[in-house]
């Protein structure tokens, strides 16, 4: 699909709800930093389905660099657990969504919200905590992630019967 | 869109998907949380040092990271950190084997052993 002025209006709108996403989840109180839905992921997944890989890495670094800009994190160590962990979603999402095994958007969610998870958890090992005791976190975070990705696919599956775009 | 829309949507691959990450979640907790026996020894790792800390004498401990490590009732719990979202802080008391404090912006873990897996202590 070539670049139209469309294409960039629908990018920065999804970016935007997506940035919105991310900086409300941040502020809300949970006990554990990682505790979140990451609904921004349904508009990452909506534009991964609706127009290409592209676009939705554009989505994506967007909301990982407006998003900790506003939540205060941009500029700390800690950015880059959500940048490789955002980026190796969206790639995981993205093969699962183009393979041959018939994964529904439901599906695709809850492997990105866990690759996402299982990344911050590998980086935190190999970057902060050099000790396999952070590894206790494994079950609570396989746990979320299958909750989150259950309510964010749920939530595509509604969003893409009921939009449609003009220029696909 | 009612419930049964929705439900249309699942396939094998998804459903697949599910069981294997709840038998994964069950699998790794019984790994995890298999004991819960009081515990009598706190070990605290940051900087690549690690240190064994008696649970059974009430005391304070300051980390040269500015971490207060607070020692009482057989019970321990920072007290006190200068990082900047202070989870560990609001994680409280530990008391039983194997829990764990992680403070990533100190680099700091603290965790409880049981008695048996140390040979001795020294101060």
């Amino acid at each position: 699909m070539k670049t139209s002025t469309e294409k960039i209006l629908i990018l920065a709108a999804y970016s935007i709800m997506a940035v919105l996403l991310f900086v409300v989840e941040s502020i809300i109180p949970k006990p554990l930093p990682f505790m979140r839905i990451g609904l921004a992921n349904v508009f990452i997944l909506l534009i991964l389905v609706h127009i290409d890989f592209t676009s939705a890495l554009v989505v994506t670094l967007t909301k990982v660099i407006i998003g900790n800009l506003f939540s205060g994190l941009l500029f700390t160590p800690l950015v880059l657990f959500s940048l490789v962990s955002s980026i190796v979603s969206l790639a995981v999402m993205w093969a699962l969504y183009k393979s041959r095994i018939s994964f529904s958007l439901i599906g695709v969610s809850i492997a990105g919200a866990l690759s996402h998870l299982l990344t911050q958890l590998v980086l935190g090992y190999f970057l902060f905590i050099h000790s396999s005791r952070i590894f206790a976190l494994f079950p609570i975070i396989l746990l979320i992630g299958l909750i989150s990705g259950l309510i964010t696919g749920i939530l595509v599956i509604i969003l893409y019967k009921n939009i449609r775009f003009n220029i696909i | 869109m009612n419930r049964c829309e929705i439900l249309s949507h699942f396939t094998l691959a998804d459903g697949i998907l599910i069981v294997f990450v709840i038998v994964a979640i069950i699998v790794s907790s019984i790994f995890v949380y298999k004991n819960g026996a009081e515990s009598e020894y706190a070990i605290i790792e940051y900087n690549g040092q690690t240190e064994n800390i008696s649970l059974n004498k009430d005391q304070m401990i300051s980390l040269e990271n500015g971490m207060m490590i607070e020692v009482k009732d057989r019970r321990i719990r920072v007290k006190d950190s200068d990082c900047h979202q202070k989870i560990c802080v609001k994680h409280g008391w530990l008391r039983y084997a194997n829990d764990v404090i992680v403070c990533l912006p100190n680099k700091t873990i603290i965790y409880l052993k049981k008695k048996s897996d140390l040979d001795y202590i020294t101060r």
